[in-house]
């Protein structure tokens, strides 16, 4: 049940609001100075809070202050005299959600409370939607691009799970850095994640490396040695580029894979061990399969929850914020004053279509702050490759036709100055054009119009409230 | 500067007869009764706050009153409220001590107004 606190000096007033509230669902606290409402404050947490602005003891805007700076999550609902709306203002530029004129009715009171309510409770789902899908960053990756959310998205469901995933995706694209991010998501984050690189160690030894040998096995086993299977017990074990594995190493991975059980080269005694196991490669695997390289019976087993990685060049403005990153960090590394990159620079950067994906960015942002030192990076900084693009050739956005505005322009815009559109209706038009463009979408519509989803869902309030108060 | 405004009804009967709608109608005389009794307090509070020359309480008690006399119907009391709390937001404490002579006799008033409603409506 929502809680409300009524700070008002006036005893016969706050009896009359909590009179009116009576049959609402939520639970009446009062405090009769602005000290009490302080104390009341600190020890309960409230969703609502309606402030008399005139109190025997401080000022109400003391009590809003201290709400706002303590980032008290409640509804303020000021309540103030005719004559007193300079007040108010300044109170809503202080974060009070809405304000109330004595005498207040209580067909009143109960509406504003309840929209305030209301608006709060939208600020939490706009809040968690926010952190689940608006997100510039996410363990160790940096982008916020669609295709980014969703993979950020997916990692979130995949950590809980102990399921095998696959991972696709081009060089450089950060395959690593997603294993990564779904063992530390996931309960196992306290454990081992071992990362093995199948192309990186020779065949004979590949076998040794996942699943260790006993002392004797092979020339130059002198000891007993663990392998990354056993060391990632209760972890994570993470096979990269997975389609270098030879055919026979494969099936021994396969019944790994199946009985969670392994024998050390050399051994005769069979280990069980709780793996999580991750793999990746960046070639396609159905090809792999009928060019007779990949076990189908290993894929089916591994392939349980695909995730594929988007190269850098369908990352939209990731190119930019990443950049930008690899730039502050290599500036304070290398002991440079680079602080930006110039507007050109960022066109090419976005029209390069970066086959090596982020490590390929990486190594240029890192070559240019090594070998340079100015506060922007300029076209003349550019290493020779990315030099060569004729910025005349890189594309422009397109501006595609609105479906959802089907009159000619300048009908909407006005030709003449009475008719001429007012910002705040074009806004409507252009936002609701959008949310229509992306499919009722309101995060992707909010993403390629440049602003948050939370603005967007904040005007579709305002405008809910404005209509009904149109047919009220 | 606001006026007293002479005309205005000392009690409005039709504000009570709403907020009879908006709560049982049983609770209004319990609130009309806290009226009159809170009034007269707050009277004996703007005499000594005038003695005092405390200026910020005087403001604040006239803002007070003014609020609660317009919900319980008190139309001239909360005018003449309302001017005076003005007057000392202003700094102009020789009007708001004239206007606040005719205090005691509006409360009287209004208080008196208040009863006989009660009367007539609650027997």
């Amino acid at each position: 049940m929502p809680q409300i606190l009524i700070i008002e000096d006036d005893k016969n007033m706050a009896a009359l609001f909590e009179e009116f509230l009576k049959d609402e669902p939520y639970k009446i606290t009062t405090a009769p100075n602005g000290q009490r409402a302080l104390d009341t404050l600190k020890s309960t947490s409230f969703d609502a809070v309606m402030l008399d602005l005139k109190l025997p003891d401080m000022e109400g805007f003391d009590i809003l202050k201290y709400i706002s700076e303590k980032s008290m999550d409640c509804a303020v609902i000021v309540i103030t005299s005719q004559g007193s709306m300079g007040t108010a203002i300044e109170a809503m530029k202080l974060d009070a959600r809405d304000f109330l004129v004595k005498p207040i009715s209580k067909e009143r009171l109960i509406v504003t409370l309840k929209n305030a309510l209301e608006n709060q409770e939208l600020q939490h789902v706009v809040e968690t939607y926010k952190n689940k899908i608006d997100r510039h960053d996410y363990c160790g990756f940096i982008g916020s691009s669609l295709a980014m959310q969703e993979i950020y998205r997916i990692i979130d469901s995949a950590s809980s799970s102990k399921a095998t995933v696959f991972i696709t995706g081009e060089s450089g694209t950060g395959k690593e850095v997603c294993a990564q991010a779904i063992h530390k998501k996931s309960s196992r984050k306290n454990k081992h994640f071992c990362a093995i690189n199948c192309a990186a160690i020779p065949r004979n030894l590949m076998e040794s490396e996942i699943f260790g040998h006993v002392k004797g096995a092979f020339t130059g086993a002198n000891i007993d040695r663990d392998g990354a299977a056993a060391r990632a017990d209760g972890g994570t074990l993470f096979l990269d580029e997975i389609g270098e594995m030879d055919l026979d190493l494969q099936t021994k991975l396969l019944r790994f894979v199946q009985t969670n059980t392994f024998m050390k080269v050399g051994a005769s005694k069979e280990i069980s061990v709780d793996v999580r196991i991750i793999c990746a490669t960046n070639r396609d695997p159905m090809e792999e399969i009928h060019a007779g390289r990949f076990r189908e019976d290993l894929y089916y087993r591994l392939h349980v929850l695909p995730i594929h990685m988007p190269p850098l060049r369908e990352r939209d403005d990731d190119i930019i914020q990443i950049s930008k990153f690899f730039l502050k960090t290599y500036a304070n590394e290398e002991n440079k004053i680079f602080e930006r990159f110039d507007e050109d620079v960022q066109s090419i950067f976005t029209a390069y279509n970066w086959p090596g994906n982020v490590r390929q960015l990486q190594n240029v942002v890192r070559n240019i702050v090594v070998l340079n030192n100015e506060k922007n990076v300029s076209l003349g900084l550019l290493p020779a490759l990315l030099n060569n693009i004729d910025p005349s050739r890189i594309p422009t956005k397109k501006i595609k036709t609105p479906p959802y505005i089907a009159q000619p322009l300048t009908s909407i815009l006005g030709d003449t100055p009475e008719t001429l559109a007012r910002m705040d209706d074009l806004e409507k038009i252009i936002i609701e054009n959008a949310i229509q463009v992306c499919d009722k979408n309101i995060p992707k519509a909010a993403h390629y119009l440049g602003v948050s989803a939370a603005t967007i869902y904040r005007k579709k309030a305002a405008w809910k409230k404005e209509s009904q108060t149109n047919t009220t | 500067m606001q006026s007293t405004n002479k005309d205005a009804a000392i009690f409005d009967q039709n504000i009570i007869k709403q907020l009879e709608e908006s709560i049982s109608k049983s609770s209004v005389p319990k609130f009309l009764h806290l009226f009159v009794e809170d009034s007269s307090l707050k009277q004996d509070e703007i005499e000594q706050a005038l003695f005092d020359s405390d200026f910020e309480t005087l403001e604040r008690i006239n803002h007070t009153l003014a609020s609660s006399a317009i919900t319980f119907g008190a139309v001239r009391l909360h005018n003449l409220c309302r001017a005076v709390e003005f007057n000392y937001k202003e700094g102009q404490y020789e009007q708001a001590a004239i206007a606040l002579k005719d205090l005691p006799s509006l409360i009287k008033v209004s208080n008196e107004a208040i009863n006989t409603y009660l009367e007539s409506n609650y027997k």
